[in-house]
């Protein structure tokens, strides 16, 4: 029994010790935590506000960048350009003998394979290869090579004598005039300032400009199919 | 003492030598901007036959000329001599193929001869004077009259 009171005693004791110890722990909690509750909100705030002030003076000055470059860019992009050419493009690059050509690949219709098919009709131009039947149309093959001597009334080089048979046609908008080619190389994206562009000429209009990293001719297909549906209409 | 008297006006003039089938050519150095091994020179469909093509001087596209046929000699292949040279003219810039760079020259001006007059050959009108040194003749090129007016404003446009 007399164990059970003294349990009971300091049970009592202790948990009173317990309850004072607690409340006299509380007290400065309870002093400081508001206080330090409203630096840390402030101090977040004003981060937040700097953070937020930093993150639109960047984007400001980021969209500021990306606006100037564009208009360099722009500014550096001749006024004759053609339309596709003032924005980045995806261009088909190709071999014709020994030369590497690009051509918008917006004014490209289809590369065609079927090479053995070329029918020579009696009386071509040497800038003709023939004509091959595609999906019911007639397709004028042309030989690029004797195509730009005969314009440019330049010699045709040796490269262009021993011009090996075509492997595939690339077939241009509309796709009544084909391309010979040996190999089509690839697809890539060319941004207007990747282009060394030509201006104000009138000798070999029919191509607009150097691609500068593949050092290779970029074809102006709209021009060219100009000068050969007028020599095609006048033949 | 065998002096000669220097006439303030007999400038000297450095020229930058090369050869071309045996011969030797000079241009004024400051007319050159810099000697290139030759790299890959890209033809271009459709030019002139006195250009050899085009290539990449660190982004730029620089035409190059086809300089023995320019001057009327013999086709040539290039070799571990050859040279492109980067010459300067009416605000264009145009690289010459030669069969090889020689040296730097200092030579007075009373010292270069008129061009003799040996015919009436395209190549000729090249010619800015020549210098005789002990039996050995230095050709000078007229960078400025390799290419007519049009054919500059056709390098140009390459």
């Amino acid at each position: 029994m007399n164990d059970k009171k003294e349990r009971g005693l300091a049970t009592q004791e202790k948990a009173l010790t317990q309850y004072l110890d607690s409340l006299l722990m509380e007290i400065p909690e309870a002093t400081f935590d508001e206080p330090v509750t409203e630096l840390k909100t402030s101090a977040e705030n004003i981060a937040e506000v700097v953070v937020e002030q930093r993150v639109t003076e960047v984007s400001d000055t980021a969209a500021d960048i990306i606006h100037q470059s564009a208009a360099v860019e722009a500014a550096n992009v001749a006024n004759d350009t053609p339309v596709w050419g003032k924005r980045p493009f995806k261009a088909l690059f190709f071999n014709v003998g020994e030369i590497t050509l690009a051509a918008p690949l917006e004014k490209l219709g289809g590369i065609l394979t079927e090479c053995d098919e070329i029918k020579v009709i009696p009386g071509n131009t040497a800038r003709y290869l023939g004509v091959i039947l595609h999906r019911g149309q007639t397709v004028r093959v042309i030989n690029f090579e004797h195509l730009v001597a005969e314009l440019s009334g330049e010699p045709l080089s040796s490269a262009g004598d021993a011009l090996l048979p075509p492997n595939r046609i690339v077939l241009i908008e509309g796709g009544s005039i084909g391309i010979a080619c040996r190999h089509v190389d690839e697809v890539e994206t060319v941004g207007p300032t990747d282009i060394r562009w030509r201006s104000g000429t009138t000798k070999r209009p029919w191509y607009c400009g150097i691609v500068v990293a593949k050092m290779c001719a970029l074809l102006d297909i709209d021009v060219l199919l100009t000068i050969l549906n007028e020599e095609h209409a006048h033949g | 003492m065998n002096q000669k008297a220097v006439n303030p006006q007999d400038e000297v003039l450095q020229w930058v030598t090369f050869k071309l089938e045996g011969e030797a050519y000079g241009i004024n150095v400051m007319q050159v901007q810099e000697v290139l091994r030759v790299s890959e020179i890209t033809p271009v469909p459709g030019a002139p036959a006195y250009i050899l093509g085009i290539i990449n001087l660190r982004g730029n596209v620089v035409t190059v000329l086809d300089t023995r046929m320019r001057f009327g000699l013999s086709v040539y292949e290039t070799d571990d001599a050859s040279r492109v040279v980067i010459v300067e003219s009416k605000g264009n810039v145009l690289g010459i193929l030669v069969d090889s760079v020689a040296e730097v020259v200092y030579l007075r001006s009373s010292e270069i001869e008129t061009a003799p007059n040996v015919g009436n050959d395209e190549s000729s009108k090249y010619i800015q004077g020549v210098y005789s040194n002990e039996g050995n003749l230095l050709i000078l090129v007229d960078v400025n009259k390799l290419l007519s007016n049009d054919e500059w404003q056709e390098v140009a446009e390459f």
